[in-house]
């Protein structure tokens, strides 16, 4: 199947160019949310956030901030929004990752607000475990090489200690980790249209 | 805090207005610790932290150490830094929370929605069927004259950014000269340059900073 932004960067569609280099794509929405809508891909076909290189995303986002602040500049608008679905329930409709960037004026009529949601004390400790633990994991497949390297770290709390046992003394636990975000990948790819 | 009044606030130089952001700015107290807060992740530039109005259970607020306002006032690298752990926080909501999907967020300046002056990326996991409907975003349809009019206005701010020149006219390093914006934008657009002089051509932190008032 195509994919439209692959075919823009393929110069098999045309569209509102405003920059271009070796990784990053941007251009103006052909269908844009207010005057000044723009979007930024990476030039490499990729369907979700985590399937971005570090290097493509570090390039879209410093396109995304300069393009921000060309918006700012060039049509004066009042603010920007940043905005990134990443997957098909978060909103995504292309399937290749992409930043929109969005002007704003006090009077545009657009509101990008949501309702919060409630949640008990005992919800939120729940989630804060949760994503605390997995975010304190994932620091271990970022250093492969140098697998003494987190027990040199200084020590700083209680907490920090724990996850750093966690990490060095069930190495085997990753791999079946890893697999599962494979896994995760692989279906997101699927559920792309 | 002592009250302060507009025309206090009419006079500070951007410094001035940056320092007492500051001073009132409740994410500068939660990096603090004087304010409490569910701390998700934290290093030496960044601190997450769950939302405690939530869009949808495990929105994470991602804000850097440093108190910056806007992103067009952040450093470079610092932006690079906070992605690189959005995308991490991004795959961790996915992976433990069970989202079929995140939405990465950020408004800049008050007319995009920002409520506090603080930058920050929001990180919202997403389910089928969440009832979220803000980040569903407009389409509008655009005639192809008034497009090549924004591309163009755009397209010479953007090219002096990343430091192409290719156009014969010589690009600004300071000031537009007024005829050359006017032609290149439309009547709407005019009409928004009169009530708005202050800012001409430069980019500065005293236009950021009235984003604000």
């Amino acid at each position: 199947m195509s994919c439209e932004y692959c075919e823009i960067v393929e110069k098999k569609s045309g569209a509102a160019k405003l920059y271009e280099d070796d990784k990053v794509i941007a251009f103006l929405a052909d269908k844009p949310a207010t005057i000044g809508h723009v979007i930024i891909a990476p030039k490499k076909h990729s369907p979700i956030l985590e399937s971005v290189s570090d290097e493509d995303l570090e390039k879209v986002f410093k396109t995304a901030n300069k393009i921000s602040i060309a918006l700012f500049e060039s049509i004066r608008c009042e603010g920007t929004n940043l905005i990134i679905h990443n997957g098909i329930e978060a909103g995504q409709e292309a399937p290749h990752f992409s930043v929109n960037i969005i002007a704003r004026r006090n009077d545009d009529g657009f509101f990008l607000e949501w309702a919060p949601k409630q949640l008990s004390e005992e919800e939120m400790s729940t989630i804060e475990l949760k994503l605390k633990e997995d975010l304190a994991k994932k620091e271990t497949p970022a250093q492969p090489k140098e697998p003494e390297k987190p027990k040199e770290e200084p020590k700083k709390d209680d907490t920090k200690k724990e996850e750093i046992k966690d990490t060095t003394e069930e190495p085997k636990k990753e791999t079946p980790k890893e697999d599962k975000e494979e896994n995760y990948l692989i279906r997101q790819l699927r559920r792309m249209p | 805090m002592a009250e302060i009044t507009k025309e206090q606030i009419e006079k500070m130089s951007p410094e001035e207005l940056k320092e007492l952001q500051k001073q009132q700015c409740i994410f500068c107290q939660i990096i603090s610790g004087k304010v409490a807060s569910r701390k998700v992740y934290e290093d030496e530039t960044c601190l997450a932290i769950l939302d405690i109005n939530p869009a949808n259970p495990g929105h994470v607020l991602l804000i850097p150490k440093e108190h910056q306002s806007i992103m067009p006032l952040m450093q470079e690298k610092d932006i690079s830094h906070l992605f690189k752990i959005a995308k991490k926080i991004s795959a961790s909501q996915i992976r433990t929370l069970q989202a079929e999907g995140t939405n990465i967020f950020i408004a800049n300046g008050a007319a995009a929605g920002q409520k506090a002056s603080h930058f920050m990326i929001h990180l919202i996991p997403r389910k089928q069927n969440d009832g979220i409907t803000a980040m569903t975003l407009p389409k509008n349809d655009i005639s192809k004259e008034d497009q090549d009019k924004l591309l163009k206005t755009v397209k010479k701010k953007v090219d002096e950014r990343f430091g192409i020149k290719e156009k014969q006219e010589p690009i600004m390093t300071d000031r537009p000269k007024p005829e050359q914006v006017k032609t290149e934008v439309d009547q709407d657009e005019k009409n928004d340059l009169k009530e708005e002089t202050k800012p001409k051509g430069k980019f500065n932190l005293d236009y950021i900073s009235k984003l604000f008032k």
